[in-house]
């Protein structure tokens, strides 16, 4: 039998879980002419959800749901604190005038430099390769989004 | 000689940015609504004629009139006067797809040899319809070249610049050209030469594992747009290591060092300095991308041709091209207006100079193995490598300065008002 003190700490602590915030990360990729841009976000209990978005930043579709792998949420979380303390982690590019697109994170007011850009630090590498994992667990083909697909 | 390059001199107009002011800024698209795209209050309607070639005819074509166009913003110029050959067919409507049929062999027989006289049916109706997405065929008819297109080019170094690998580039050419009916153009037969960022056939860079950041559908552009303008052309495709723009000046120079008479660049990034020696090359085009949003170097210096984009349609019989409202249109925030830049609207120098079909719902069809096939698409990435191609027949022009050349033989530009 649990004491009585016992319980109320469990009560305690579980409340105190309940009630904190769940941290929330938004990536953006913004596609271009020829491909279908796409917004992910992803919740620090691993939740995210993925919507198609045409350049205007309309949606193509009702978003989808799935779940990140609870390490990888975690890591990406702490990733984006480094990042966001060192700013400049990734240097500027050129793009592909019609295929090329931009992405970055947006978290607690911070937008990331361009993440389709090579890493200029470990913190931008860290970071790219995160976004990479979620992607790929969003279901994301890895065939490029085409606004034309084959005929 | 120079009307079928004066034809892809689609409007001077293009280089004026209506609503800028000095400062780098979208153009603003006075008169919309109701108005074409582009179209300007009480601006005189943007058209040229020309008529529409049959889509698998173009052998027996004259040339074509010009097509205009006009950047978002800009005054449209008035109605250009007919430069149609005198006998040239009566204006007509694409005709229903038709099969298109290719000899099965490589080589065509020589005198005296057996041949193989099997047709092989190509689907090339399955990339191309009556409209966009265009074929070869239909851009040379368009842009007035296809008797150019035919008889001049052969020898000439269309190089195309672009980030990482493309593994199937030569492939997918293969499968563009047999499929628009044009020539094949092999690495074996040096039409086609693939090099890295220092000129060298090997190691070539592989391509980039992002899938949203993938340039193997640019090259392929690039290329095959080049191959539908200037079949006769040797093709240099040119792989930077990376997108850096270090990487990409390098083989731009690697592209003039091996020779070719004009260099492609699709690509860009925001302005943040004047110049770059390695987009400056005498004797050569170098084009590059307006961009699909705003302004981007390298197209904005001075140097280099910067090529905006249109929206291209065939309608009535007529070929006609009007301003793309998401080509990239500025005045530059670093580049001082060169002395051949006539253009009133910038007190630096104005982006784009000259303009092509872009607009993705009036696309192109091209071939990318990776991406799935058969695909449209537009973008001043499409434009760049159109302009480079119409260069390359007009070898005068590659000689001059070509920014310069293309201002002194193009039109007029109107004047501006208020700006």
């Amino acid at each position: 039998m649990f004491s009585r003190a016992t319980l109320l700490s469990a009560i305690a602590i579980a409340s105190l879980v309940a009630a904190a915030p769940r941290d929330s990360a938004v990536i953006v990729n913004s596609g271009s002419t020829n491909t279908i841009g796409y917004s992910i976000t992803v919740w620090s209990d691993g939740a995210a959800s993925l919507t198609t978005q045409n350049r205007d930043g309309s949606a193509t579709g009702p978003a989808k749901s799935f779940t990140v792998p609870a390490a990888t949420a975690a890591r990406f979380f702490a990733d984006l604190a480094t990042a966001k303390n060192s700013n400049a982690v990734t240097v500027p590019c050129m793009k592909s005038a019609s295929f090329g697109s931009s992405m970055h994170v947006k978290w607690q007011g911070w937008v990331s430099p361009d993440l389709e850009c090579p890493a200029k630090t470990s913190a931008g590498d860290a970071l790219i390769k995160d976004v990479d994992e979620i992607r790929q667990a969003s279901g994301l083909a890895q065939q490029p989004l085409r606004q034309h697909p084959p005929q | 000689m120079r009307a079928f390059i004066l034809s892809a001199v689609v409007a001077v107009a293009a280089i004026l940015c209506a609503g800028c002011n000095g400062g780098l800024q979208q153009t603003a698209l006075p008169g919309m609504g109701s108005q074409p795209v582009g179209q300007a209050p009480g601006a005189q309607a943007p058209e040229s004629s020309a008529a529409p070639e049959t889509s698998d005819s173009s052998s027996d074509q004259p040339d074509e009139p010009p097509v205009t166009s006009a950047r978002p913003g800009a005054p449209q110029p008035a109605a250009r006067p007919s430069m149609s050959t005198p006998g040239a067919h009566s204006p007509q409507r694409h005709p229903p797809a038709r099969p298109v049929f290719h000899n099965a062999c490589a080589q065509p027989a020589s005198p005296g040899s057996r041949a193989c006289a099997s047709l092989v049916r190509v689907q090339a109706r399955r990339a191309c319809s009556k409209t966009a997405p265009y074929c070869a065929s239909d851009l040379q008819a368009a842009y007035g070249v296809a008797q150019a297109a035919r008889a001049r080019g052969r020898g000439v170094v269309v190089a195309v610049v672009d980030a990482y690998g493309y593994p199937s580039a030569a492939s997918d050419l293969a499968a563009y050209r047999g499929s628009m009916g044009l020539a094949a153009c092999l690495q074996s037969s040096g039409c086609l030469k693939i090099v890295n960022q220092s000129g060298r056939t090997s190691p070539l860079p592989k391509p980039n594992a992002d899938p949203s950041d993938d340039w193997r559908a640019e090259e392929a552009v690039d290329l095959q747009m080049v191959s539908a303008l200037c079949p006769n052309c040797r093709l240099l495709l040119v792989q930077a290591n990376s997108d850096r723009d270090t990487d990409l000046a390098a083989g731009v120079n690697a592209a003039a060092a091996l020779g070719a008479a004009a260099i492609s660049n699709s690509y860009g990034s925001d302005e943040s300095n004047a110049a770059d020696a390695a987009y400056a090359h005498a004797g050569r085009a170098v084009t590059a991308s307006a961009g699909d949003a705003a302004a981007h170097q390298p197209c904005s210096y001075a140097g280099v041709v910067c090529v905006g984009g249109t929206t291209l349609t065939a309608a009535s019989g007529r070929w006609v091209e009007r301003a793309w409202r998401s080509g990239g249109s500025a005045c530059s925030e670093y580049v001082a207006r060169p002395s051949w830049q006539r253009a009133r609207g910038c007190a630096m120098r104005s982006v784009a100079d000259v303009s092509a079909v872009a607009d993705p719902s009036t696309g192109v069809a091209f071939y990318e193995s990776a991406g799935g096939g058969w695909q449209q698409a537009g973008g001043t990435g499409v434009s760049a490598p159109i302009v480079a191609a119409l260069f390359a027949l007009e070898p005068s022009a590659v000689r001059a300065n070509a920014p310069a050349w293309l201002w002194r033989h193009g039109r007029k530009p109107p004047k501006m008002g208020g700006t």
